[in-house]
């Protein structure tokens, strides 16, 4: 529209899906990001689900349809800025400055620092790991332990700064569950002998596809579902890790020793989108991810008209949800932009 | 195990600790488990670092124990601690130190309660004068004795006779560090190193030379537990949860275990010593136990003080293989000679553990 400009800050799923919508209805677009590749947190996984479609084909797809009058700028944060009527500035790390007419905010989330949960001794003992390196290793197909052995027993720890009070999180982080269920599925393929359990408080099976997944890692791959949280690990000597948990089906504490532990590692605000907002002045809500306008309606909105959010900086999100909420939000700043000019 | 993930959580749990002018509130019952320990405090205090800490015998039991087996209730403990807090305001001092776990959990407890609940303070202010017309300052500082002596680990090493090394082989001797639960579990911020990772022994082993074995059931409780012990009924679960500790232990050949709770050594030591009466089980190499400090006796062996002098004799678990390792010499003809040179009289040899100048 007439060449205004806006920034997209992230370019995750989401800040992506903004950016092949709006060339295309006339605006300028820099997206900016300080990761040095596309893709935000996409660019990590190996398979999807519940699909298992490959991680790498949509994040090629994403990337394609963003139209090359896109200015991208990679390994470059946006640290500053401040909001007036009409007008965005923008302060990058190295001191440069941005102006824009509107701003989408797409900057994601991060994962919960699993060494915060003492009690599961992430970083102190050798085999305690979490999801997103589990991905990490099934993108390099190879699955051992810190000691380069091939596992025999695995446990899928959920909720794991999600749903905890005592970390000071409320709120579920949605995609663990399904995610849990699909990494025991993909360790049972490469590791048909091996024990594969997964403890839970409940499993949230929302999604189109995510039951039936829940469903087949029962029956057809024999991955144990245990409904109780693991209360603290423990290294044994061979640097396996033992585990305490209660049994809540059965009533029964249990101790068990698997050679790796794999923690749920839940999705909380990023730490530069908590910065970068406070100096937008945009409100963060109680659980400190950005609070739009709206939960049911004008899940994009901010009190700002030119400034929109997008994707799972407003919270925990599939790439469904991410990708579709990239596009209505670049949608709602073009209408809001539109209203302001006419 | 990766230690650098350690030292980042510790980097989250340091206290302040007043660096002088102590009360010194004593326990009701570890003179009689490990009689010269709280003097060694005093004298390490004293002697080695030139402190003030006043021991006043004014003060009494917190009742702590009772209170956790609900036969003292809390407004009645709460007096009773605010009793000890003007014994230390009287005294012109504010740096509180107990010498017990329980008690310092309790002070911590206590001294959290007034300040989320400022009308239980009131209401205690109230009861204490109502009861003995005395009044009493909130501490500036609360910290345990075995927080004090980390403070100084340094200097301690300093001085240091004897390291916690092999004398012959030079390797560093392997230590159990078993921390109060009372410590940290309830309130992590008040424990040096959290409550998950105690740095606090691990610390002063480390500063003395020694290495620290971190097992599998290192956080497990020692047994006492209170109502395990203290309900007659339920003795089996004590003497249950310390032999999980010692077979998980064993495989790590610990040559010693150091504590910083009443209850712990007396029953990691003397548990050892119905172990291997009952099943013939000992956990230490030919019949050996593992023997079991107080953080002040492995303080007192560091600083080269005489082993009989620090009541070592009072253990069950002879101590004598961890001194030989150390390269402390001692005289085992005056092992069970009392400080004002009269015999104390000699125990019975037990069937199964190793002890050295017993009696038949
Ligand atoms: C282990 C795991 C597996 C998952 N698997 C699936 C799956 O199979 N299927 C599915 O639907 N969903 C999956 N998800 C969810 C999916 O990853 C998210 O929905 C998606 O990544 C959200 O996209 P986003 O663009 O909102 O955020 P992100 O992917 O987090 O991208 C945000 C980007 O913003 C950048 N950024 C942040 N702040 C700044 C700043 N100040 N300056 C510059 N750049 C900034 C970041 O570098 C990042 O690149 C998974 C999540 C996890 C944790
Ligand atoms: S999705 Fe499952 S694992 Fe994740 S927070 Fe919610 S309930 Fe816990």
């Amino acid at each position: 529209m007439d060449g205004k400009h806006i920034v997209i800050v992230g370019a995750g799923p989401a800040g992506l899906a903004a950016s092949s919508v709006l060339p295309r209805l006339g605006y300028r677009v820099t997206m900016i990001d300080r990761s040095n590749t596309l893709g935000g947190h996409l660019s990590k996984w190996y398979q999807l689900f519940p699909d298992r479609a490959a991680a790498t084909v949509l994040l090629e797809q994403l990337t394609d349809e963003v139209p090359d009058s896109v200015s991208t700028m990679l390994g470059r944060e946006v640290t500053g800025g401040s909001v007036s009527s009409g007008a965005v500035e923008l302060t990058l790390d190295h001191g440069e400055h941005l102006s824009a007419n509107g701003l989408i905010m797409a900057t994601g989330f991060d994962l919960f620092d699993a060494r915060r949960k003492e009690e599961y001794g992430y970083g102190i003992y050798d085999n305690v790991f979490t999801q997103a390196e589990i991905e990490e290793m099934f993108r390099q197909g190879q699955i051992e332990t810190r000691h380069h052995r091939k596992p025999r027993s695995i446990a899928f720890l959920h909720c794991v700064g999600s749903r905890d009070l005592k970390a000071g999180v409320a709120y579920c982080s949605k995609v663990c569950c399904v995610t849990g269920v699909k990494q025991a599925i993909e360790l049972r393929e490469l590791l048909p002998d091996a024990a594969i359990y997964n403890f839970y408080m409940d499993l949230r099976m929302f999604g189109r596809g995510f039951e039936e997944l829940y469903q087949q890692a029962q029956e057809r791959y024999n991955i144990r579902f245990v409904r109780g949280r693991i209360s603290e690990a423990a290294e044994s000597s061979d640097g396996s890790v033992i585990i305490k948990a209660e049994d809540t089906l059965t009533s029964r504490p249990l101790k068990l020793t698997v050679d790796m532990l794999v923690l749920l590692t839940g999705m909380q605000p990023a730490a530069g989108s908590l910065e970068l907002a406070a100096k937008l002045g945009l409100v963060l809500g109680d659980d400190s991810f950005l609070k739009p306008y709206g939960l049911t309606q004008q899940t994009f909105k901010t009190s700002y008209p030119h400034v929109v959010l997008a994707g799972s900086c407003t919270g925990p999100t599939t790439l469904t949800e991410a990708i579709l909420s990239g596009r209505s939000a670049a949608m709602a700043l073009h209408e809001s932009l539109f209203k302001l000019t006419n | 195990m990766i230690a650098e993930g350690k030292r980042h959580i510790w980097k989250d749990y340091q206290k302040e600790i007043a660096d002088n002018n102590y009360y010194y509130a004593r326990s009701c019952v570890r003179q009689n488990f490990f009689p010269a320990s709280e003097q060694t405090f005093l004298r390490v205090m004293k002697h080695e670092l030139g402190k003030e800490v006043f021991d006043d015998p004014l003060h009494t039991t917190c009742t702590g124990i009772a209170y956790h087996a609900d036969v003292v209730n809390l407004p009645t403990i709460m007096t009773v601690v605010a009793r000890q807090f003007a014994l230390m305001t009287r005294q012109g001092l504010s740096n509180f130190v107990p010498s017990c776990i329980t008690s310092f959990g309790i002070y911590t407890e206590i001294l959290e309660t007034w300040e989320h609940f400022p009308e239980t303070l009131e209401q205690t202010r109230d009861f204490l004068y109502k009861a003995t017309k005395r009044e009493f300052k909130i501490p500036d500082n609360l910290a345990h004795s075995s927080d004090v002596i980390f403070k100084f680990k340094e200097q301690i090493a300093a001085r240091a006779m004897f390291k916690l090394v092999n004398h012959i082989s030079g390797k560093p001797l392997r230590g159990v560090e078993h921390i109060g639960c009372h410590y940290a579990k309830m309130f992590p911020h008040k424990g040096v190193g959290g409550a998950e990772y105690p740095y606090v022994l691990a610390g002063m082993i480390e500063a003395w030379g020694g290495e620290v074995i971190d097992y599998p059931e290192r956080r497990h409780c020692c047994g006492f537990g209170f109502r395990q012990y203290v309900v007659q009924a339920n003795r089996g679960y004590s003497l249950a949860h310390s032999q999980k500790k010692f077979e998980s232990m064993e495989p790590y050949s610990p040559d010693f275990i150091v504590t910083n709770c009443p209850g712990c050594p007396f029953f990691l030591d003397r548990w050892q010593y119905v172990i291997s009466e009952t099943e013939g089980k000992t956990y230490g190499p030919d019949g050996h136990g593992i023997p079991v400090l107080t953080f002040e006796e492995l303080t007192g062996l560091v600083l080269g003080y005489d082993p009989w002098e620090l009541g070592l004799q009072a253990h069950q678990v002879a101590v004598e293989p961890l001194l030989d390792k150390m390269g402390i010499t001692y005289d085992l003809s005056r092992k069970f000679v009392g400080r004002d040179g009269n015999k104390l009289g000699t125990p019975d040899k037990p069937t199964h553990l190793k002890v050295y100048g017993y009696g038949r």
